[in-house]
């Protein structure tokens, strides 16, 4: 964690986020289990470290991308690697059959997206709500309108945007995941952010 | 998805990006990418914003062309790109429902729109029920007018038998009427046939062979203007394809008319041989009508004579 930081302590933020991104790279890739590939490589990190102690020639997160190259490739020689495929008429049927349960699995969605919309502080419910709101200009000018009003650039606008959609996403995610257990329960967000 | 951010990466424009979510760049292309993507928090929340516009243009239905080809086969093969197509539906609709909504009204908003739909379902299923009574009812209707079509013609079939009944019924009292006619004329009475239609310049009568004759010849009086005189001869039965016939005066025995090839025919159970003569042949007198069976091999064969005699009025 210190190497990560960089000498100074993010107490495990800068881990997450290191974490995060590599779980990102290999969806990108079209991992299917990409949170087991980041732990992987974050792992072999550790033990990199561990025996030869820390790497001062290299910036930690170029490193662990460089780790995650071979991470990557290893995982993609396997022959029981399980990266996404094109679909097989296997599939198709599956789906197909998955289907008849499509209004099921949407009103649990939809359940999900209330509880945790509810979860967020309502100014970022609202900005969400409305910047992702109408299509093509409409949404641009939208979008213009809402960072005047709140005296942002429309990066940083965008980047609140995007984090707060992020955070509902991964809401989502897990309440989908974990409803059938009846175990979720949103944390709300006030002061989480 | 065309603005460039200075702040979150401004090596790659956003284009490029899209290339590189859906599948359309090269391996060498995509390395400093993959790397900015570990390495480079912004540009990872910049790829961010760029995936979520672009996974709300395909929910928008705004992709074309190939971009929409290859997020079809590329993005929405992962179930992390699925995943978040769900998502952005999702909130497309929570949007188009809940906008100036506060977040917490929305389920309430559902659930109203949720009612408004089951009530509308129980009304289409009230219409449904009436509907398929209604029919039950016109299908009942219909069966009862075939049913009672069929009953009229079923009477009608029969009336028509009792039509049928009464002709042939009438047809047997008309053969029994003539036969009764031919009764008196063979016994020697005044021929009736005569009285049918003395205006019509045709006369008939009805003549049996000399020898099942009561003994008296019979006598054909014929009316001054009469044209044809018609003879039936009966015969014992119809045994020849054909017959001619020949009268003869008995005075002189001389023959002073003779048919062409007749045919017999039946009536009211009896072989009966019609034979039209010109009034003007016959004078007062003895005559005697000679009937030659015709067989369809071998001679001609001569039958009983038929004597009569005529008086003129």
């Amino acid at each position: 964690l210190d190497w990560l930081d960089e000498g100074r302590d993010s107490a495990g933020r800068r881990y997450l986020e290191t974490r995060g991104r590599l779980v990102r790279y290999f969806q990108c890739k079209r991992c299917a289990n990409a949170d087991d590939l980041a732990d992987e490589t974050l792992n072999r990190v550790a033990r990199r470290l561990e025996e030869a102690g820390p790497i001062i020639d290299t910036p930690p997160a170029r490193y662990c991308y460089i780790v995650a190259k071979f991470v990557l490739l290893e995982h993609l020689r396997r022959p029981d690697q399980q990266n996404v495929r094109p679909p097989s008429a296997f599939d198709r049927l599956a789906d197909s059959v998955a289907s008849s349960h499509e209004a099921i699995r949407r009103e649990g969605l939809l359940d999900c997206l209330d509880r945790c919309m509810r979860a967020l502080p309502v100014e970022d419910a609202r900005l969400i709500l409305d910047y992702y709101r109408g299509e093509q200009r409409v949404k641009i000018e939208q979008r213009r309108r809402l960072a005047a009003e709140r005296q942002l650039s429309m990066n940083a606008l965008k980047i609140r945007a995007c984090r707060i959609r992020e955070k509902l996403e991964a809401c989502i995610n897990a309440c989908r995941a974990e409803r059938e257990t009846g175990t979720f329960l949103p944390v709300s967000s006030q002061g989480d952010d | 998805m065309t603005d460039v951010s200075p702040e979150m990466g401004p090596a790659f424009d956003d284009e490029m990006l899209v290339q590189y979510l859906i599948g359309g760049l090269t391996a060498d292309e995509a390395e400093p990418l993959d790397e900015l993507i570990v390495a480079d928090a912004d540009f990872d929340v910049r790829l961010r914003a760029v995936e979520d516009d672009l996974v709300d243009a395909y929910v928008n239905g705004e992709l074309t062309g190939e971009t929409l080809a290859r997020f079809t086969s590329h993005y929405l093969t992962s179930p992390t790109g699925r995943a978040k197509v769900e998502i952005a539906q999702a909130l497309r609709g929570y949007r188009l429902q809940d906008v100036g909504v506060p977040a917490s009204a929305a389920p309430a908003a559902r659930r109203a729109m949720a009612w408004w739909t089951l009530a509308a379902a129980a009304v289409l299923l009230l219409a449904a029920g009436w509907l398929a009574i209604d029919n039950v009812r016109l299908r009942g209707e219909a069966s009862a007018t075939r049913e009672r079509l069929a009953t009229l013609e079923q009477r009608e079939r029969q009336l028509q038998d009792d039509v049928n009944r009464q002709q042939s019924t009438l047809a047997t009292l008309s053969q029994e009427t003539a036969r009764a006619r031919e009764a008196l004329a063979a016994a020697g009475q005044a021929p009736t046939a005569a009285q049918e239609s003395p205006a019509s310049g045709v006369l008939g009568f009805v003549l049996l062979p000399a020898n099942r004759g009561a003994g008296d010849t019979p006598t054909l009086t014929i009316p001054a203007n009469t044209g044809i005189v018609t003879m039936r001869l009966q015969l014992d039965g119809d045994n020849y394809p054909g017959y001619t016939v020949v009268l003869k005066d008995s005075a002189s025995d001389r023959i002073i008319w003779r048919s062409d090839r007749l045919r017999a025919a039946s009536a009211g159970g009896r072989t009966m041989l019609p034979v039209s003569v010109p009034a003007g042949v016959l004078r007062p007198g003895a005559y005697t009508a000679r009937v030659t069976g015709l067989p369809r091999r071998g001679p001609a064969e001569a039958l009983d004579p038929y004597p009569f005699r005529v008086v003129l009025q």
